[in-house]
């Protein structure tokens, strides 16, 4: 048991190891603080420009026959506006929201991979940069943010533009995917000690379901979007009818993601309100299991949901009530939310501040948003008004209802935990009314437009419908919300100038992160205190005090770097101690690698984008090189008396679990690949193929065994070297590298037997399975060769337990796919 | 080494600290899965009956009948998990597995595990009951259509 060090002296301590560089090293910072404040920031930007599109496409409206913008820069404003609103603004600003609180509230010290945080942001920078240097040249996207092909195809699309959406959307997405891993991760696995899953504050709940969806629910456009790409840049067919395509392949890849996406946008929205209201209240949420469990309901209803964009493409009844059904269902779990947050106010003692009016304006525009979501759940009106202003004034109402206003909410809210300063609130006040009275006088009359029939994405009218007038009030209510917007920022700035100082704990909130003084220290807490309920600091008022002078965990800083508590997931026990990494470059090389990717491949410098692809990956091969612990960490003194271990000595290591997220991120796309064989083989028209690929049984034998013998090694080598059993374990390892080459070997055999791909859709989705499982192999030997190196580099001690836990779970997992992958190669060059 | 990093380290080498986790955590979204794998059944089936068979009298009753036992099968499935589920609650709401209030007040008195102690004793046993009738819910009202409409009836098809 060591000395328990000075208060003073900690937090200098302390300071020195997590304070981030400053100049423009700054940029190398990767501390959870740093990276939060990055995204909302650019997520600010991104919602600026979205804005001005938005005035841009009212202009436009607000009278018949408008000659302010043509058709075609008239499609590029609304395609950039729901692209930029959807991907670039709503996301990563919730993500931005998760990524600063989260640690703070859940009592860690920072994210489970701050490197992969940090290269999350630089990929969302980079991607949205693409689309918006498009918009500037006029290049921009041009077929709606749907995309929805065969507009969006070659054909009728030649130019370059939707290229752009693709490349651009694609890239911004792989950030959320990297976010979604560090999320769930950090929920599961880094929080106060006792701070069992029922104790987490309930944005970490709605923040983990949100992230979950955001990696079954990606994937499925990045898999369209690649095909839709491959189809444009090298005519392999797959929405192309005449040669075994189907349109409708696109649309049900697009709403896979698409509906979910409003979901994956309102629950942590959400979240952030049941967060908040309690405060304001004083007294905890009523029905926090309630509200739980219809987070997670709704998660899982919301990919239920897509066809109900798709009532009209000629889908059997039965069918589109099935979606109708769980459309309407979805509004039972909604409604619970909303009755625990009316009981939470009914039988607390309100509060009324700033934030709260932004959350009643929350409170009416949402409940109109789901009430018309209703109705466009019920299949004979959806007929009627599909494609029409209805359906934009109902996503409107749910979108900017359901998060921009808790969004404005929870700006004001964190605003003294953030910039150290309280809001006032005349400026702020006004600013709500302008926006609240703009967005319904925008928004309610196109409900009366689309009724009356006004399409969407037509860039102009005559003035015989008689649509002028409501289209004018549209317009005005526009230019009133836009300068609401402005007052709200001009506000914020203000404050964060001249604002009061922020005591701490202001609004006399319960959770965690109001224990830090404000704005926080970069360390986040001198000591991490054991957590008795949801509320600790209505529970305990003397923690805040307590943490600060190190009378809890993690206060003894005998090892040098960067520690957090690791816990078990269920009960928050303490079980190892977690090192996270100090600033660095890496993520923004690999970024700038990433982006060199995508940019030679969108100019069609495909040689020059294979080599930007290897250096990413010799990247990422660096990157986990240097994190590597070279020998064994001695256990760590966690609080007096308790050692616990380093986290690479320990099983459910972050990085285990964040593989296992990769893995359900990487098997929803292996599933929507093989829903897409079988979906194009049984409804596309103009099948079957002209030629099948020639699978000799021997072949089909020797790549069945090369998969047997790679994920059964990868497996086996996990076992042997849980037992420290060095040549055993090197021994399976190197067996898994040779049999994932020669699985290579079989693989690029059946490439050079497969058909020519622009010959028919079947080729083209055999070129593409077989490619993207070789990519699994290669991803399997370029583990087992770095587990290989560390362990002869590490003076000969048999692989870490993280690495070999690793690549059992990659491997065993590839193998798996592969089955699958071919299973439906075979399914589609079967005869009916 | 203290008797507190012996007792640690001892639970941790013996069951390893997520193994319980990730098996309860699995059994709490069991209802919604089954929900999910219920709702891709009856959409798939019902999409393939479709396009494979000719929308004859004799093939519709066979894809209802096919439909109906897909929904059914589901509901039992669910109905069975909740009831398992409430067995579950009702034993451990006796007494001696009742655990002790969790104060927890005291910042660095009791142990992590026993205020822990709550989740497995009953949060847990009672969200995933609620997601179990939650599921039910949802699978009762996604299949309840395959009563009243008809098999492959819309603008494309014949029926």
């Amino acid at each position: 048991m060591t000395q328990a060090r000075h208060p003073i002296a900690l937090h200098h301590t302390l300071a020195k190891l997590w304070t981030p560089p400053s100049g423009w090293r700054g940029w190398s910072a990767v501390n959870h603080t740093s990276v939060g404040k990055r995204f909302m920031l650019a997520a600010l930007v991104f919602f600026v420009i979205g804005g001005v599109l938005a005035m841009m496409i009212r202009a436009q409206l607000g009278s018949s026959q408008s000659a302010f913008m043509d058709a075609d820069q008239y499609a590029q404003v609304f395609t950039m506006h729901g692209t930029v609103m959807m991907f670039l603004f709503a996301i990563p600003m919730l993500e931005g929201f998760g990524f600063y609180l989260l640690p703070k509230m859940l009592g860690a010290r920072d994210m489970a991979f701050p490197r992969l945080g940090a290269y999350s942001w630089w990929c969302y920078l980079f991607g949205g940069t693409i689309l918006i240097v498009a918009m500037v040249l006029g290049l921009a996207p041009d077929s709606g943010w749907f995309m929805y092909t065969p507009l969006s195809s070659k054909q009728f699309a030649p130019g370059i533009n939707n290229d752009m959406w693709l490349i651009g959307v694609t890239f911004a997405e792989i950030s959320a995917l990297c976010g979604a891993v560090e999320l769930i991760t950090t929920i599961l696995k880094m929080r106060a000690p006792g701070m069992s899953l029922d104790r987490m504050p309930i944005l970490a709940w709605y923040l983990l379901v949100m992230a979950g969806m955001i990696l079954v629910g990606f994937p499925p456009l990045i898999l369209g979007s690649i095909l839709l790409e491959l189809e444009r840049a090298f005519g392999l067919p797959f929405y192309t009818v005449e040669l075994g395509g189907d349109n409708l392949l696109w649309q049900h890849l697009f709403w896979l993601f698409g509906h979910p996406e409003v979901y994956i946008i309102f629950l942590p929205a959400a979240g952030l309100i049941s967060t908040m209201l309690p405060t304001f209240a004083q007294r905890p949420l009523v029905g926090y299991i309630w509200v739980v469990n219809s987070a997670i309901i709704m998660g899982f209803l919301s990919f239920g949901l897509w066809v109900h964009h798709m009532f009209t493409v000629g889908i059997p009844h039965l069918s589109l009530s099935f979606f109708s059904a769980a459309s309407m269902l979805i509004a039972i779990p909604t409604g619970i939310q909303f009755f625990a947050w009316i009981a939470t106010l009914w039988s607390g003692k309100v509060v009324l501040r700033l934030p709260m009016l932004y959350m009643a304006g929350f409170f009416v525009i949402f409940l109109i948003g789901g009430l018309t979501g209703v109705m466009v759940a019920l299949v004979p009106f959806n007929f009627q008004i599909h494609d029409t202003h209805f359906v934009v004034a109902h996503f409107h109402y749910v979108l900017v209802g359901g998060m921009v206003f808790p969004i404005l909410a929870a700006t004001y809210y964190w605003m003294p935990l953030i910039w150290g300063r309280v809001p006032s609130g005349p400026l702020g006040t006004t600013a709500f009314w302008l926006i609240f009275a703009g967005f319904n006088l925008t928004f309610f009359p196109m409900h009366l437009t689309g009724l009356l029939g006004m399409t969407r994405r037509t860039y102009t009218y005559s003035p015989e419908l008689g649509w002028d007038a409501l289209n004018l009030a549209s317009s005005i209510g526009g230019f009133l919300q836009a300068i609401g917007f402005a007052v709200f920022l001009l506000d914020v700035v203000l404050h964060v100038r001249l604002g009061r100082g922020a005591p701490r704990n202001p609004w006399g909130a319960g959770t965690l992160e109001w224990a830090m003084a404000t704005p926080p220290a970069p360390y986040n807490f001198s000591s991490i205190a054991p957590v008795g309920s949801r509320e600790p600091l209505w529970e305990n008022p003397s923690l805040p005090a307590e943490m600060a002078a190190g009378k809890h965990w993690l206060s003894n800083l005998e090892q040098q770097g960067r520690q957090t508590l690791g816990v078990d997931v269920l009960t928050g026990r303490p079980t190892m101690v977690i090192f996270v990494p100090t600033p660095a470059w890496l993520p923004l090389y690999s970024g700038l690698a990433t982006g060199g990717f995508f940019v030679s491949v969108l100019l069609k410098w495909y040689t020059v984008s294979l080599l930007f692809a290897l250096l990413t990956v010799a990247l990422f091969v660096c990157w986990a090189w240097t994190r590597a612990p070279r020998e064994p960490h001695l256990p760590v003194e966690a609080y007096p008396g308790v050692q616990l271990p380093h986290h690479t000595q320990s099983r459910g290591a972050p990085g285990w679990w964040g593989t296992m997220c990769a893995i359900a991120g990487d098997a929803t796309l292996v599933a929507s690949l093989v829903f897409g064989c079988i979906y194009l083989r049984l409804f596309a028209p103009n099948w079957p193929p002209p030629q099948l690929l020639n699978l000799p049984w021997p072949w089909a034998l020797f790549l069945g065994a090369c998969l047997a013998a790679m994920g059964a090694s990868a497996a086996w080598s996990r076992s042997v070297g849980a037992q420290g059993a060095t040549a055993a374990s090197r021994t399976t390892v190197a067996i898994c590298g040779a049999a994932s080459t020669a699985g290579l070997l079989g693989i690029a055999f059946l490439i050079a037997q497969a058909p020519p791909a622009t010959d028919h859709a079947y080729a083209a989705a055999v070129l593409v399975t077989l490619v993207y499982l070789a990519i699994h192999l290669f991803i399997v030997l370029l583990m087992a060769a770095f587990v290989l190196c560390r362990s002869y580099v590490n003076q000969g001690r048999a692989p870490l337990l993280v690495d070999t836990s690793i690549l059992a779970a990659w491997g065993v997992y590839s193998a798996l796919a592969a089955v699958l992958l071919l299973a439906g190669l075979l399914f589609m060059g079967a005869r009916p | 080494m203290t008797p507190a990093t012996t007792d640690s380290q001892q639970r941790h080498s013996k069951t390893g600290p997520d193994r319980s986790g990730r098996y309860r955590l699995w059994r709490v979204l069991m209802g919604p899965i089954i929900w999910t794998l219920c709702f891709v059944a009856l959409y798939g089936a019902h999409g393939l009956a479709c396009l494979w068979l000719a929308p004859t009298h004799t093939g519709t009753v066979g894809v209802k009948t096919a439909l109906l036992i897909i929904w059914l099968a589901s509901l039992l499935l669910v109905g069975f998990l909740t009831w398992r589920s409430l067995l579950r609650v009702r034993g451990q709401s006796s007494p001696q597995h009742n655990p002790s209030p969790t104060s927890g007040s005291t910042p660095s008195g009791s142990h992590p595990d026993e205020r822990a102690s709550s989740a497995r004793g009953a949060f847990l046993p009672r969200l995933t009951i609620m997601l179990d009738v939650s599921s039910w819910i949802a699978v009762l009202g996604t299949g309840l259509p395959v009563i009243f409409l008809r098999i492959c009836a819309g603008p494309l098809f014949s029926s």
